[in-house]
Protein backbone atom coordinates (compact mmCIF):
# COMPACT_ATOMS: atom_id res chain seq x y z
CA UNK A 1 0.00 0.00 0.00
CA UNK A 2 1.12 3.40 -0.93
CA UNK A 3 0.73 6.53 1.05
CA UNK A 4 -0.58 8.11 -1.89
CA UNK A 5 -3.15 5.17 -2.92
CA UNK A 6 -6.25 7.31 -1.75
CA UNK A 7 -5.34 10.74 -2.64
CA UNK A 8 -7.87 12.55 -3.63
CA UNK A 9 -8.34 13.81 -7.17
CA UNK A 10 -9.87 16.26 -9.40
CA UNK A 11 -12.55 15.63 -11.82
CA UNK A 12 -12.97 18.19 -13.98
CA UNK A 13 -15.31 17.62 -17.03
CA UNK A 14 -13.45 16.11 -20.31
CA UNK A 15 -12.65 18.73 -22.43
CA UNK A 16 -14.80 18.74 -25.91
CA UNK A 17 -14.35 18.14 -29.68
CA UNK A 18 -18.37 18.65 -31.04
CA UNK A 19 -18.10 17.42 -34.60
CA UNK A 20 -21.68 18.50 -36.58
CA UNK A 21 -22.39 16.57 -39.13
CA UNK A 22 -25.05 17.71 -42.17
CA UNK A 23 -26.68 15.32 -44.13
CA UNK A 24 -28.37 15.08 -47.29
CA UNK A 25 -31.56 13.38 -47.07
CA UNK A 26 -32.94 14.54 -50.32
CA UNK A 27 -35.51 12.03 -52.56
CA UNK A 28 -32.22 11.26 -54.66
CA UNK A 29 -30.66 9.79 -51.55
CA UNK A 30 -33.31 7.17 -51.16
CA UNK A 31 -32.30 3.63 -51.72
CA UNK A 32 -28.65 2.55 -51.31
CA UNK A 33 -27.20 5.86 -50.59
CA UNK A 34 -29.42 6.82 -47.11
CA UNK A 35 -28.78 3.00 -46.27
CA UNK A 36 -25.08 3.32 -46.36
CA UNK A 37 -25.34 6.48 -44.91
CA UNK A 38 -27.24 5.28 -41.85
CA UNK A 39 -24.94 2.09 -41.72
CA UNK A 40 -21.76 4.83 -42.12
CA UNK A 41 -23.06 6.43 -38.30
CA UNK A 42 -23.20 3.24 -37.13
CA UNK A 43 -19.87 2.63 -37.87
CA UNK A 44 -19.00 6.35 -36.50
CA UNK A 45 -20.31 5.88 -33.39
CA UNK A 46 -19.04 1.74 -32.66
CA UNK A 47 -16.01 3.06 -33.50
CA UNK A 48 -15.77 5.56 -31.15
CA UNK A 49 -16.74 3.69 -28.34
CA UNK A 50 -13.62 1.62 -28.85
CA UNK A 51 -11.73 4.80 -27.64
CA UNK A 52 -12.30 5.49 -23.85
CA UNK A 53 -10.97 9.08 -24.28
CA UNK A 54 -12.75 9.84 -27.97
CA UNK A 55 -16.45 8.58 -26.26
CA UNK A 56 -16.54 11.16 -23.27
CA UNK A 57 -14.78 13.88 -25.20
CA UNK A 58 -16.13 13.66 -29.37
CA UNK A 59 -19.48 15.25 -29.19
CA UNK A 60 -21.66 14.56 -32.38
CA UNK A 61 -24.92 16.97 -33.77
CA UNK A 62 -26.56 15.96 -36.94
CA UNK A 63 -28.95 18.53 -39.41
CA UNK A 64 -30.50 16.54 -42.03
CA UNK A 65 -31.96 18.66 -45.04
CA UNK A 66 -34.51 16.94 -47.35
CA UNK A 67 -37.98 17.45 -47.31
CA UNK A 68 -37.18 19.79 -44.31
CA UNK A 69 -34.34 20.68 -42.37
CA UNK A 70 -34.26 18.81 -39.38
CA UNK A 71 -31.83 18.96 -36.39
CA UNK A 72 -31.87 14.59 -35.77
CA UNK A 73 -29.44 14.94 -33.07
CA UNK A 74 -28.84 18.09 -31.01
CA UNK A 75 -24.84 17.71 -29.42
CA UNK A 76 -24.45 14.93 -27.34
CA UNK A 77 -21.49 13.09 -26.34
CA UNK A 78 -20.54 9.24 -28.66
CA UNK A 79 -21.04 7.62 -25.39
CA UNK A 80 -24.75 9.26 -24.98
CA UNK A 81 -25.31 9.07 -28.85
CA UNK A 82 -28.13 7.11 -30.30
CA UNK A 83 -28.15 6.68 -34.21
CA UNK A 84 -31.02 7.97 -35.93
CA UNK A 85 -33.12 6.83 -38.14
CA UNK A 86 -32.76 8.55 -41.21
CA UNK A 87 -35.56 8.87 -44.17
CA UNK A 88 -34.86 10.21 -47.58
CA UNK A 89 -37.33 12.95 -49.70
CA UNK A 90 -37.88 16.18 -51.00
CA UNK A 91 -35.35 18.64 -52.08
CA UNK A 92 -31.96 19.74 -51.10
CA UNK A 93 -32.79 22.96 -48.51
CA UNK A 94 -28.97 23.09 -48.22
CA UNK A 95 -28.63 27.21 -47.53
CA UNK A 96 -30.96 26.28 -44.63
CA UNK A 97 -28.94 23.65 -43.37
CA UNK A 98 -25.86 25.23 -42.86
CA UNK A 99 -27.35 28.53 -41.16
CA UNK A 100 -29.06 25.48 -38.92
CA UNK A 101 -25.80 24.18 -38.35
CA UNK A 102 -23.93 27.35 -37.61
CA UNK A 103 -26.67 28.34 -35.03
CA UNK A 104 -26.22 24.93 -33.46
CA UNK A 105 -22.41 25.21 -33.25
CA UNK A 106 -22.46 28.85 -31.77
CA UNK A 107 -25.19 27.56 -29.07
CA UNK A 108 -22.54 24.79 -28.40
CA UNK A 109 -19.91 26.74 -27.66
CA UNK A 110 -21.39 29.03 -25.70
CA UNK A 111 -23.01 26.36 -23.84
CA UNK A 112 -18.78 25.30 -23.50
CA UNK A 113 -18.05 28.50 -22.04
CA UNK A 114 -20.58 29.61 -19.56
CA UNK A 115 -19.85 25.96 -17.80
CA UNK A 116 -16.21 26.72 -18.33
CA UNK A 117 -15.62 23.36 -20.32
CA UNK A 118 -12.38 23.46 -22.35
CA UNK A 119 -13.14 22.49 -26.28
CA UNK A 120 -11.49 21.67 -29.34
CA UNK A 121 -11.99 23.17 -32.68
CA UNK A 122 -14.94 22.23 -33.91
CA UNK A 123 -15.71 20.00 -37.03
CA UNK A 124 -18.71 20.62 -39.87
CA UNK A 125 -18.55 17.61 -42.56
CA UNK A 126 -20.80 18.26 -44.74
CA UNK A 127 -22.50 15.47 -46.78
CA UNK A 128 -24.21 15.78 -50.09
CA UNK A 129 -25.46 14.38 -53.48
CA UNK A 130 -27.03 17.41 -54.96
CA UNK A 131 -27.23 21.11 -55.74
CA UNK A 132 -29.04 23.31 -53.21
CA UNK A 133 -32.43 24.06 -53.98
CA UNK A 134 -32.70 26.88 -51.59
CA UNK A 135 -30.56 30.29 -50.95
CA UNK A 136 -27.29 28.80 -50.10
CA UNK A 137 -24.58 32.09 -51.06
CA UNK A 138 -24.89 33.80 -47.96
CA UNK A 139 -24.90 30.63 -45.50
CA UNK A 140 -21.92 29.72 -47.53
CA UNK A 141 -20.35 32.99 -47.39
CA UNK A 142 -21.23 32.73 -43.00
CA UNK A 143 -19.59 29.80 -42.99
CA UNK A 144 -16.75 30.45 -44.44
CA UNK A 145 -16.17 33.76 -42.58
CA UNK A 146 -16.68 31.45 -39.31
CA UNK A 147 -13.63 29.45 -41.01
CA UNK A 148 -11.58 31.89 -41.73
CA UNK A 149 -11.70 32.91 -38.04
CA UNK A 150 -10.38 29.86 -37.07
CA UNK A 151 -13.87 28.94 -35.32
CA UNK A 152 -14.20 25.80 -37.39
CA UNK A 153 -12.97 23.07 -39.79
CA UNK A 154 -14.95 22.58 -42.74
CA UNK A 155 -15.14 19.24 -44.93
CA UNK A 156 -17.73 19.02 -47.84
CA UNK A 157 -18.12 15.54 -49.14
CA UNK A 158 -19.86 14.89 -52.81
CA UNK A 159 -21.54 11.94 -53.67
CA UNK A 160 -21.85 10.97 -56.99
CA UNK A 161 -23.73 13.42 -59.31
CA UNK A 162 -22.92 16.19 -56.26
CA UNK A 163 -22.58 20.24 -57.75
CA UNK A 164 -19.06 20.25 -56.83
CA UNK A 165 -18.96 24.24 -57.35
CA UNK A 166 -21.30 24.56 -54.83
CA UNK A 167 -18.84 22.55 -52.40
CA UNK A 168 -16.02 24.42 -53.42
CA UNK A 169 -17.60 27.71 -52.11
CA UNK A 170 -18.57 25.98 -49.19
CA UNK A 171 -15.29 24.19 -47.96
CA UNK A 172 -13.13 26.90 -49.07
CA UNK A 173 -9.62 25.66 -46.85
CA UNK A 174 -9.62 22.16 -48.23
CA UNK A 175 -10.72 20.95 -51.76
CA UNK A 176 -14.27 18.82 -51.38
CA UNK A 177 -13.66 15.36 -51.65
CA UNK A 178 -15.90 12.88 -54.04
CA UNK A 179 -16.56 9.71 -52.61
CA UNK A 180 -15.57 6.60 -53.84
CA UNK A 181 -19.25 4.84 -54.89
CA UNK A 182 -21.10 4.20 -51.64
CA UNK A 183 -18.15 4.19 -49.37
CA UNK A 184 -19.98 5.46 -46.17
CA UNK A 185 -18.28 2.98 -43.98
CA UNK A 186 -15.10 3.97 -44.89
CA UNK A 187 -15.82 7.73 -44.66
CA UNK A 188 -17.11 7.80 -41.41
CA UNK A 189 -14.18 5.47 -40.12
CA UNK A 190 -11.99 8.43 -41.52
CA UNK A 191 -13.86 10.39 -39.52
CA UNK A 192 -13.50 8.43 -36.16
CA UNK A 193 -10.05 8.41 -36.29
CA UNK A 194 -9.98 12.07 -37.43
CA UNK A 195 -12.36 12.82 -34.27
CA UNK A 196 -10.32 10.31 -32.18
CA UNK A 197 -7.12 12.22 -33.25
CA UNK A 198 -8.36 15.63 -32.40
CA UNK A 199 -9.72 14.57 -28.55
CA UNK A 200 -6.73 13.22 -27.59
CA UNK A 201 -4.55 15.96 -28.94
CA UNK A 202 -3.21 17.92 -26.09
CA UNK A 203 -1.92 21.40 -25.81
CA UNK A 204 0.47 22.91 -28.55
CA UNK A 205 -0.31 19.51 -30.40
CA UNK A 206 -1.58 19.73 -33.86
CA UNK A 207 -4.10 16.48 -33.91
CA UNK A 208 -2.81 14.48 -36.80
CA UNK A 209 -5.68 14.06 -39.26
CA UNK A 210 -5.38 10.50 -41.17
CA UNK A 211 -5.12 10.72 -45.12
CA UNK A 212 -9.12 10.54 -46.72
CA UNK A 213 -7.39 8.09 -48.90
CA UNK A 214 -10.10 5.04 -49.41
CA UNK A 215 -12.89 6.63 -49.19
CA UNK A 216 -12.53 9.99 -51.03
CA UNK A 217 -10.44 11.33 -54.62
CA UNK A 218 -10.21 15.13 -55.26
CA UNK A 219 -13.05 15.33 -58.13
CA UNK A 220 -12.12 16.57 -61.47
CA UNK B 1 15.94 24.39 4.15
CA UNK B 2 14.10 23.37 1.56
CA UNK B 3 13.30 19.50 1.11
CA UNK B 4 12.62 18.23 -2.55
CA UNK B 5 10.67 15.57 -3.76
CA UNK B 6 10.53 14.89 -7.26
CA UNK B 7 9.56 12.29 -10.01
CA UNK B 8 8.72 12.16 -13.44
CA UNK B 9 7.15 9.65 -15.54
CA UNK B 10 6.16 8.99 -19.27
CA UNK B 11 2.36 9.06 -20.05
CA UNK B 12 0.50 5.48 -21.15
CA UNK B 13 0.70 6.89 -24.51
CA UNK B 14 4.44 7.64 -25.36
CA UNK B 15 5.10 3.99 -23.12
CA UNK B 16 2.33 2.63 -25.71
CA UNK B 17 4.44 3.57 -28.71
CA UNK B 18 7.29 3.21 -27.62
CA UNK B 19 8.19 7.46 -27.47
CA UNK B 20 10.33 8.58 -24.68
CA UNK B 21 9.26 11.19 -21.79
CA UNK B 22 9.42 14.45 -23.08
CA UNK B 23 9.13 16.17 -19.52
CA UNK B 24 12.40 17.06 -18.17
CA UNK B 25 13.37 18.80 -14.47
CA UNK B 26 15.76 20.18 -13.24
CA UNK B 27 16.33 21.21 -9.26
CA UNK B 28 19.22 22.16 -7.55
CA UNK B 29 20.32 24.98 -4.68
CA UNK B 30 22.93 27.97 -4.86
CA UNK B 31 24.18 29.31 -1.79
CA UNK B 32 20.65 29.49 0.35
CA UNK B 33 18.59 29.59 -2.63
CA UNK B 34 16.28 27.16 -4.25
CA UNK B 35 16.24 26.57 -8.33
CA UNK B 36 13.39 24.28 -9.39
CA UNK B 37 12.61 23.89 -13.31
CA UNK B 38 10.24 21.28 -15.65
CA UNK B 39 9.76 21.33 -19.30
CA UNK B 40 7.25 19.78 -21.33
CA UNK B 41 8.14 19.12 -24.91
CA UNK B 42 5.10 18.97 -27.24
CA UNK B 43 4.52 16.02 -28.65
CA UNK B 44 4.18 16.29 -31.87
CA UNK B 45 7.95 17.97 -32.12
CA UNK B 46 10.22 15.61 -33.77
CA UNK B 47 12.98 15.96 -31.22
CA UNK B 48 10.88 17.19 -27.90
CA UNK B 49 12.81 15.53 -25.13
CA UNK B 50 15.63 17.15 -26.62
CA UNK B 51 14.06 20.24 -26.91
CA UNK B 52 12.89 19.77 -22.98
CA UNK B 53 15.68 19.12 -21.64
CA UNK B 54 18.04 21.59 -23.29
CA UNK B 55 15.62 24.44 -21.88
CA UNK B 56 15.78 22.85 -18.16
CA UNK B 57 19.92 23.11 -18.16
CA UNK B 58 20.15 26.08 -20.03
CA UNK B 59 17.51 27.53 -17.34
CA UNK B 60 19.30 26.57 -14.46
CA UNK B 61 22.73 27.26 -15.92
CA UNK B 62 21.49 30.74 -16.70
CA UNK B 63 20.01 30.93 -12.98
CA UNK B 64 23.04 29.99 -11.32
CA UNK B 65 25.28 32.71 -12.67
CA UNK B 66 22.59 35.36 -12.34
CA UNK B 67 22.42 34.16 -8.41
CA UNK B 68 26.61 34.50 -8.71
CA UNK B 69 26.37 37.89 -7.36
CA UNK B 70 23.70 37.79 -4.81
CA UNK B 71 19.87 38.42 -5.17
CA UNK B 72 18.62 41.47 -5.93
CA UNK B 73 17.18 43.60 -3.24
CA UNK B 74 13.80 44.20 -4.31
CA UNK B 75 10.66 42.62 -6.38
CA UNK B 76 11.72 44.85 -9.45
CA UNK B 77 15.22 43.93 -9.69
CA UNK B 78 13.85 40.27 -10.26
CA UNK B 79 12.23 40.78 -13.25
CA UNK B 80 15.03 41.38 -16.07
CA UNK B 81 16.80 38.32 -14.14
CA UNK B 82 13.58 36.44 -15.24
CA UNK B 83 13.61 37.50 -18.42
CA UNK B 84 17.42 36.92 -19.08
CA UNK B 85 16.56 32.90 -17.94
CA UNK B 86 13.87 32.82 -20.37
CA UNK B 87 16.40 34.03 -23.30
CA UNK B 88 19.11 31.79 -22.72
CA UNK B 89 17.04 28.90 -22.30
CA UNK B 90 15.61 29.65 -26.07
CA UNK B 91 19.18 30.96 -26.77
CA UNK B 92 20.45 27.80 -26.18
CA UNK B 93 17.67 25.81 -28.42
CA UNK B 94 18.35 28.43 -31.45
CA UNK B 95 22.07 27.17 -31.17
CA UNK B 96 20.75 23.42 -30.88
CA UNK B 97 18.30 23.46 -33.90
CA UNK B 98 19.05 27.33 -35.92
CA UNK B 99 17.25 25.59 -38.85
CA UNK B 100 14.75 23.65 -37.41
CA UNK B 101 13.50 24.87 -33.60
CA UNK B 102 10.11 23.66 -33.98
CA UNK B 103 11.65 20.39 -33.67
CA UNK B 104 12.72 21.07 -30.37
CA UNK B 105 9.10 22.72 -29.07
CA UNK B 106 8.67 22.51 -25.41
CA UNK B 107 7.28 24.76 -22.72
CA UNK B 108 9.75 26.01 -19.85
CA UNK B 109 8.40 26.76 -16.00
CA UNK B 110 10.90 28.00 -13.12
CA UNK B 111 11.14 29.05 -9.68
CA UNK B 112 13.65 30.42 -8.18
CA UNK B 113 13.24 31.38 -4.41
CA UNK B 114 15.58 33.07 -2.14
CA UNK B 115 14.90 34.58 1.33
CA UNK B 116 13.89 37.63 -0.26
CA UNK B 117 11.54 36.62 -2.86
CA UNK B 118 9.87 34.01 -4.77
CA UNK B 119 10.37 34.94 -8.27
CA UNK B 120 8.79 32.34 -11.21
CA UNK B 121 8.70 32.40 -14.77
CA UNK B 122 6.06 30.59 -17.19
CA UNK B 123 5.98 29.89 -20.63
CA UNK B 124 3.45 27.73 -22.13
CA UNK B 125 1.30 25.27 -20.44
CA UNK B 126 1.80 23.92 -16.68
CA UNK B 127 1.34 25.22 -13.08
CA UNK B 128 3.33 26.56 -10.62
CA UNK B 129 1.42 26.25 -6.95
CA UNK B 130 2.98 27.71 -3.83
CA UNK B 131 1.71 27.31 0.25
CA UNK B 132 1.47 30.01 2.09
CA UNK B 133 2.59 30.53 5.92
CA UNK B 134 1.75 33.33 8.21
CA UNK B 135 -1.72 34.69 8.61
CA UNK B 136 -2.94 32.89 5.72
CA UNK B 137 -0.90 29.15 6.60
CA UNK B 138 -1.91 26.40 4.25
CA UNK B 139 -3.59 28.55 1.65
CA UNK B 140 -2.73 27.23 -1.73
CA UNK B 141 -2.66 29.15 -5.31
CA UNK B 142 -1.62 28.81 -8.65
CA UNK B 143 0.93 31.61 -8.82
CA UNK B 144 0.50 32.19 -12.75
CA UNK B 145 -2.57 31.93 -14.72
CA UNK B 146 -3.24 29.85 -17.20
CA UNK B 147 -2.63 31.53 -20.84
CA UNK B 148 -4.72 29.43 -22.95
CA UNK B 149 -5.99 30.07 -26.24
CA UNK B 150 -9.81 29.72 -27.20
CA UNK B 151 -8.75 26.00 -27.77
CA UNK B 152 -7.85 23.21 -25.45
CA UNK B 153 -4.60 22.00 -27.68
CA UNK B 154 -3.37 25.82 -28.09
CA UNK B 155 -0.41 26.81 -26.34
CA UNK B 156 2.99 28.82 -26.97
CA UNK B 157 6.30 27.44 -26.28
CA UNK B 158 9.60 28.69 -25.49
CA UNK B 159 9.90 28.00 -29.64
CA UNK B 160 7.24 30.22 -30.72
CA UNK B 161 7.97 33.42 -32.13
CA UNK B 162 5.86 35.33 -29.81
CA UNK B 163 7.81 33.67 -26.89
CA UNK B 164 9.04 36.92 -25.09
CA UNK B 165 5.70 38.52 -25.22
CA UNK B 166 4.09 35.39 -23.95
CA UNK B 167 6.04 34.76 -21.28
CA UNK B 168 4.79 35.22 -17.92
CA UNK B 169 6.61 36.25 -14.76
CA UNK B 170 5.33 36.62 -11.00
CA UNK B 171 7.24 37.81 -7.66
CA UNK B 172 6.60 37.29 -4.18
CA UNK B 173 8.19 37.46 -0.69
CA UNK B 174 10.07 34.38 -0.27
CA UNK B 175 9.55 34.05 3.85
CA UNK B 176 5.35 33.79 2.79
CA UNK B 177 6.18 30.69 0.98
CA UNK B 178 6.33 27.03 3.33
CA UNK B 179 5.38 24.92 -0.01
CA UNK B 180 6.10 24.96 -3.54
CA UNK B 181 4.60 22.90 -6.35
CA UNK B 182 5.84 22.84 -10.16
CA UNK B 183 3.78 20.38 -12.68
CA UNK B 184 3.65 19.76 -16.23
CA UNK B 185 0.18 19.91 -17.72
CA UNK B 186 -0.12 16.34 -18.06
CA UNK B 187 -0.98 15.79 -14.49
CA UNK B 188 -3.69 19.17 -14.75
CA UNK B 189 -6.69 16.85 -15.00
CA UNK B 190 -6.29 15.42 -11.53
CA UNK B 191 -4.91 18.17 -9.59
CA UNK B 192 -6.39 21.36 -10.39
CA UNK B 193 -9.92 22.99 -10.81
CA UNK B 194 -9.19 24.16 -14.42
CA UNK B 195 -12.97 26.14 -14.23
CA UNK B 196 -11.67 28.05 -11.52
CA UNK B 197 -7.87 27.74 -12.22
CA UNK B 198 -7.59 27.25 -8.54
CA UNK B 199 -5.35 24.13 -7.23
CA UNK B 200 -7.43 21.56 -5.91
CA UNK B 201 -6.43 21.81 -1.94
CA UNK B 202 -6.86 17.89 -1.03
CA UNK B 203 -4.30 16.80 -3.67
CA UNK B 204 -1.19 18.89 -3.32
CA UNK B 205 -2.13 19.32 0.67
CA UNK B 206 -1.27 15.29 0.99
CA UNK B 207 1.67 16.12 -1.27
CA UNK B 208 2.93 18.86 1.07
CA UNK B 209 2.63 16.31 3.71
CA UNK B 210 4.42 13.64 2.27
CA UNK B 211 7.01 15.69 1.23
CA UNK B 212 7.14 17.26 4.98
CA UNK B 213 7.62 13.75 6.73
CA UNK B 214 10.89 13.79 7.30
CA UNK B 215 10.93 10.33 9.12
CA UNK B 216 10.99 8.45 6.09
CA UNK B 217 14.00 8.30 3.21
CA UNK B 218 13.76 11.03 -0.08
CA UNK B 219 14.54 8.12 -1.99
CA UNK B 220 11.44 6.15 -0.41
CA UNK B 221 8.97 9.16 -1.04
CA UNK B 222 10.04 9.51 -4.57
CA UNK B 223 9.57 6.03 -5.16
CA UNK B 224 5.92 6.52 -3.77
CA UNK B 225 5.21 9.66 -6.00
CA UNK B 226 6.38 7.83 -9.22
CA UNK B 227 4.15 5.03 -8.55
CA UNK B 228 1.46 7.22 -7.88
CA UNK B 229 1.93 8.90 -11.24
CA UNK B 230 1.88 5.43 -12.89
CA UNK B 231 -0.57 4.46 -11.54
CA UNK B 232 -4.15 3.35 -13.13
CA UNK B 233 -6.02 5.92 -11.35
CA UNK B 234 -4.07 8.65 -12.78
CA UNK B 235 -3.32 6.94 -16.39
CA UNK B 236 -7.12 6.26 -16.57
CA UNK B 237 -7.44 10.29 -16.81
CA UNK B 238 -4.17 11.10 -18.77
CA UNK B 239 -1.95 9.37 -21.06
CA UNK B 240 0.35 12.36 -21.45
CA UNK B 241 4.28 12.26 -19.50
CA UNK B 242 3.56 14.38 -15.62
CA UNK B 243 6.21 15.69 -13.90
CA UNK B 244 6.20 16.90 -10.08
CA UNK B 245 8.44 18.76 -8.30
CA UNK B 246 7.56 19.03 -4.70
CA UNK B 247 9.80 21.82 -2.13
CA UNK B 248 8.88 21.80 1.31
CA UNK B 249 10.35 24.31 4.35
CA UNK B 250 11.86 22.82 7.09
CA UNK B 251 12.94 23.63 10.07
CA UNK B 252 16.49 23.97 10.10
CA UNK B 253 18.68 26.71 8.38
Amino acid sequence: MGRLDDIDLKVNPEPRAACLLLLDTSGSMDGARIAELQEGLRVLHNDLLQDSLAQKRVEIGIVTFGDMVRVVQDFVTAQEFQVPHLAAGGNTPLGGALRRGLELLRGRKEDFKRNKINYYRPWVMLVTDGAPTDEWQAAAAELAAEEERDGVVVFAIGVEEADFGVLRQISRKREPMRLKGLQFRELFLWLSKSQKSVSGSRPGEKAQVPSPTGWGEIPT
Amino acid sequence: MWRVVAACEAGTSHLRTGTPCQDAFAVARAGRSLLLFVADGAGSAARAEEGSRLAVDAALEAARSELASGEPPDAGGWRPILERIVRAARERLEAEAPEGLRELSTTLLGVLWSPGHLAALQVGDGWIVTESMGSTAGALRALIPPAKGEYFNETVFLTSSGFAERACYAVMPGEEVSGIALLTDGLEMVSMDLAEGAPHEPFFQRLFELARDTGEALEEQERELSDFLCSDRVSERTDDDKTLILAVRTGEE
